[in-house]
């Protein structure tokens, strides 16, 4: 009875909590602050996608950054040379990079741990290479300026409109909850529990009769579309796209995002992608030193912290439970206490 | 035991690393966060590559708007205000120019904002500043920054519409050449640089016999040049930096192609040109709008404030030190407001170190360029300005 | 033309069977790829130009700069991967990456991010043959790789410390329980690699210029050329870095340069799903 009661709470606070962060640009007045919160929430759509095939299926691929860049080229040129809005770009992003996705899962899966990494090294570089010779279309190093921003939306009497990073952020919002909620959905069906069968034991999920190699192309397509998402949501938000942006360390930093945050963890997705950004942003400060403390940031944390935030975390909650629990042994009469929390 | 020595291990680094991020944005939120002028300071950003392949042309401009601004302060101010100097580094990429652009003028409070020195990262980041009407007096030789109609919008060099026919018609008239063969970046500047000598050689029997492009930052250009050597070509053509044109010149040395080089503005206009190139620079023609050893009041006065600092005199640095003053003038007439502060500017003549400063109804300059040649290792003018 | 090609082509491919021989013997003890061996690439050449600098003999400051690198790749090893042994590569892999850029922006922060021309005292000397010229430069860089590859085979099949190497390479664990120490020969691998890698950079320097980010596609040559070769096969990578830049150079000069890159990469991954063993590779059956 307690239990449910708690579950109810709890749901009840969640909801709650969702729905002040949208109001959250009611808080916050600094534009510059608002353009940050809105880079992290087009990393965290990235870092969730790269954790479904890199901590749910555990196949690593340092490729994801071209996905990001097909997504986004995909909406800026349909933009730019065609005119398309946002609302038709970004389904036509997302199924232009499932499509590239599905086909290099195909070529590449069939390789396994770091003979994977080499292969979507591979074809990450040829594609940003694509990006940066392939003038006619892509604008060659310059990139496309000049992108769309998305036209206002009508719902009765209210019109949200597309100027500034506040207006933005509703919507990013919006994405990367419908993220949230498609890797809910994903990793508690039957084909997400067949990808972590495949994580923890590819031999053993085999003669399980799961169809390995086809599942993990799926989560790859997958996968590839989030980023795909995320890179038009890019295009129209930054209003440009160049090539710099879609190279292997951006791939390494949607990684290391991951890692960070702690892989097969939506969490983890948001910490990671999180921390990186806004020290990243902060470092902006000192910038002769920026990028060496950002390097060794990276190094120190995947030294010391191996299962990443998430894992810190646990270990914080395991230490927890245990002293209570040594409390509750010792000290007898504040049992009550304890199993308030 | 083990597990708790771990544990504590964790939580020590924990802390360590969480300490230095707060230490870094505690930094941040002391200089930062006080949003736009806090009473006597006025503030101006530097959009410039200050890391990356082109970082030696963010540091000269630096060097130059730190002069003028250290000038500026120590005689009187801007009606009573400081000035303060924002750095932003666009890595010479659009996509980092309009994030740094964006921190610029929201998170800093920009009045203006002087760079970008590459043309593609300048015609990104003008979309956001334009807007926001900040005042951008930028560095970039593409004729397309003359088109896009943002009135907030100068520029401080000469427009390559300008640069591109003085010296094509001085190659084809005093060096007689008639077969050029161009190698190009790929870029707005290197493209539009190239249109633009295209349009020029139908009046001057010029030919065109091949056009290679290259990326910014390539180092490797042995393809292009042997391609070139085989056309046998009276001329080459450079559109690059300093970087690439030396390096350009010292392969084609190297590959035995030994014909006249000349580039079509002063894109490469630095000692490290010569530093890098060596001999395989010499008798580099180009046009330019600054002559470094002229014999004005402005110019002596620059380099004698520039060795007082222990700053080196660089073509970039005075071309940036004249964008700083212009925009101090702006600011003192305009007041802070962005309307007058922009009128400010459009009407502004001064006499600087690149002679005086007018723009046009695009923001252009229109001064004529002169050209000059690399002789002895070290940079001649070889025919005056008009 | 093609003479033109063909000469650049080697010049290019000694560059990278150096550097595919840090990848490769990494590989053999450790098995994962080394990310940050771009960055030894890069700080000998540095190395040796700060040396210039200070007016040491051309001879000295090169061979400061190979000295440098070594060391470099031996700290990597012993402040960051030894502490990771018992991690998964994929942590190894991206403490590599950190590493990297660590180490290019404190070149940045020492020495700035100009491009600085190495001295070279044959630079701006052509053999002339024929009507062909042949930069006295390139002879150089192409005699002292064969050079290195030669002292190299000695070293590995001529000395006990080669042969322990060799031993570390088929089973780092076996060769512990024989009574070799294990990390000094994980050591000894990093500073031999990079030593050879750092010597490729201090080639190239005088040509391609040194600058903070020089390593990042020579080291994604370099790692390609090893894969070519069969990962840890030394003489594989080698030629397999020969040919590498012979099919770039042709690529580059005869379809598009602006593809000059994207040739290593379809031919790696051409190599991968086809021949993963590499062209001179022998079939490993996967262990389960």
């Amino acid at each position: 009875m307690i239990q449910t009661n708690k579950t109810v709470y709890r749901k009840f606070l969640l909801i709650l909590g969702v729905i002040a962060l949208f109001f959250l640009p009611l808080a916050v007045t600094n534009p510059y602050v608002m353009y940050v919160i809105n880079l992290i929430l087009i990393y965290t759509l990235l870092a969730l996608g790269l954790d479904l095939i890199v901590g749910y299926t555990g196949q690593v691929s340092v490729g994801h950054g071209a996905f990001f860049g097909i997504g986004a080229y995909v909406a800026a040129i349909l933009s730019k040379n065609l005119g398309f809005s946002f609302w038709v770009n970004l389904p036509l992003s997302i199924i232009v990079t499932a499509l590239i996705g599905f086909i290099i899962g195909f070529i590449g899966l069939k390789l396994i741990e770091e003979y994977l990494v080499m292969a979507t090294l591979a074809f990450g570089t040829i594609i940003w290479l694509v990006f940066l010779n392939w003038t006619d279309l892509t604008g060659g190093p310059m990139g496309i300026a000049g992108i769309a921003s998305p036209p206002p939306i009508k719902i009765g009497t209210f019109e949200f409109v597309f100027f500034q990073y506040q207006d933005y952020y509703p919507l990013l919002l919006l994405f990367v909850f419908l993220g949230i909620l498609v890797t809910r959905l994903i990793i508690r069906s039957g084909f997400g529990r067949a990808c972590t069968a495949i994580r923890d034991d590819e031999l053993a999920a085999q003669s399980m009769g799961i169809p390995v190699f086809k599942t993990k192309v799926m989560m790859f397509t997958i996968s590839a579309a989030f980023c795909g998402a995320a890179g038009a949501l890019y295009a129209h938000f930054l209003r440009v796209v160049s090539p710099e942006t879609f190279t292997f360390s951006m791939s390494v930093t949607i990684l290391t995002m991951v890692m960070i945050g702690g892989q097969g963890s939506i969490a983890g997705a948001v910490i990671g992608a999180s921390i990186l950004t806004v020290s990243s942003e902060v470092l902006r400060e000192t910038p002769e030193l920026r990028m060496i403390i950002y390097g060794f940031l990276i190094v120190v944390m995947i030294m010391f912290f191996p299962k990443g935030m998430m894992g810190l975390f646990q270990l914080v909650k395991r230490r927890l439970q245990k002293r209570t629990l040594q409390a509750a042994e010792t000290t007898p009469e504040k049992e009550g206490l304890s199993y308030e929390h | 035991m083990h597990s708790k020595k771990l544990f504590v291990k964790k939580m020590v680094m924990f802390m360590v690393l969480a300490f230095l991020l707060v230490g870094c944005s505690a930094k941040n939120s002391s200089t930062g966060s006080s949003n736009s002028a806090s009473g006597d300071t006025l503030r101006v950003g530097l959009q410039a590559p200050m890391t990356g392949d082109n970082a030696q042309y963010g540091q000269d401009m630096k060097n130059g708007v730190e002069l003028a601004f250290k000038k500026i302060n120590s005689e009187g101010r801007i009606n009573g205000k400081k000035l303060e100097l924002i750095v932003g580094d666009d890595k010479a990429t659009p996509s980092e120019a309009v994030a740094v652009v964006n921190k610029m003028i929201n998170n800093d409070g920009v009045k203006a904002i002087i760079g970008g020195y590459n043309s593609s990262p300048t015609l990104a980041s003008q979309e956001v500043s334009g807007p926001a009407k900040v005042l951008h007096l930028n560095m970039g030789a593409s004729p397309d920054l003359s088109k896009t109609k943002n009135p907030y919008l100068f520029r401080v060099i000469l427009t390559g519409s300008v640069y591109v026919p003085a010296v094509m018609n001085y190659m084809a008239k005093e060096k007689n050449v008639k077969k050029i063969a161009a190698i190009f970046e790929n870029t707005d500047y290197g493209i539009t640089m190239y249109d633009a000598a295209k349009q020029s050689t139908k009046d001057l029997g010029v030919d065109f016999i091949t056009a290679e492009k290259y990326n910014p930052g390539d180092k490797n250009f042995s393809a292009q040049l042997s391609k070139i050597k085989t056309l046998k070509p009276d001329a080459v053509m450079v559109v690059g930096l300093y970087n690439e044109v030396a390096l350009i010149e010292q392969q084609a040395k190297q590959a035995g192609l030994n014909v006249q080089f000349f580039s079509p503005d002063d894109s490469m206009y630095s000692e490290q040109l010569i530093k890098l190139g060596g001999d395989a620079v010499e008798n580099h023609i180009f046009a330019s709008m600054i002559d470094l050893n002229a014999n004005t009041p402005q110019m002596k006065e620059f380099k004698a404030l520039a060795e007082k600092n222990n700053v080196p005199a660089q073509a970039n640095t005075a071309i940036a030190f004249d964008a700083a003053m212009a925009i101090a003038k702006a600011l003192e007439k305009g007041g802070g407001n962005a309307d007058k502060d922009r009128d400010a500017l459009a009407n502004i003549d001064i006499s600087g170190i690149t002679g005086p400063i007018k723009f046009d109804k695009n923001g252009d300059r229109s001064n004529t360029p002169m050209i000059m040649q690399v002789q002895n290792g070290s940079f001649k003018v070889i025919k005056d300005s008009e | 033309m093609f003479v033109d090609q063909l000469i650049n082509g080697i010049v290019l491919g000694s560059i990278y069977a150096l550097m595919a021989i840090g990848y490769t013997m990494v590989w053999n003890v450790l098995r994962f790829i080394n990310f940050a061996h771009g960055e030894v690439y890069m700080g000998g050449a540095f190395v040796s130009l700060y040396l210039l600098l200070l007016d040491t003999p051309i001879w000295l400051a090169y061979l400061g700069g190979v000295c440098a690198g070594a060391f470099l790749g031996y700290l990597m090893e012993k402040v960051v991967y030894m502490r990771m042994r018992k991690a998964p590569k994929l942590n190894l892999l991206i403490a590599a990456i950190g590493i990297s850029i660590v180490l290019q922006n404190v070149a940045q922060y020492i020495w700035g991010a100009t491009p600085e021309r190495l001295n070279s005292p044959f630079l701006s000397k052509n053999f002339t043959v024929g009507d062909m010229e042949i930069n006295q430069h390139y002879v150089f860089i192409i005699i002292l790789t064969i050079l290195v590859m030669i002292v190299l085979e000695l070293f590995m099949n001529r000395t006990l410390m080669g042969k322990a190497v060799q031993a570390a390479s088929q089973d780092i664990n076996a060769t512990q329980l024989m009574g070799i120490n294990a990390n000094k020969i994980i050591s000894i691998t990093f500073a031999i690699g990079s030593a050879a890698g750092a010597l490729a950079g201090i080639l190239v320097g005088p040509v391609f210029l040194v600058y903070p980010t020089m390593g990042v596609f020579a080291g994604l040559k370099g790692f390609t050329a090893s894969v070519m070769g069969g990962m840890g096969n030394i003489p594989g990578a080698m030629i397999a870095g020969l040919l590498l830049g012979l099919i770039e150079s042709f690529a580059a000069g005869f379809i598009s340069s602006g593809y000059r890159d994207a040739v290593a990469m379809v031919i790696l991954l051409f190599i991968l799903l086809v021949r993963p063993q590499g062209i001179f590779g022998k079939i490993i059956q996967q262990k389960v």
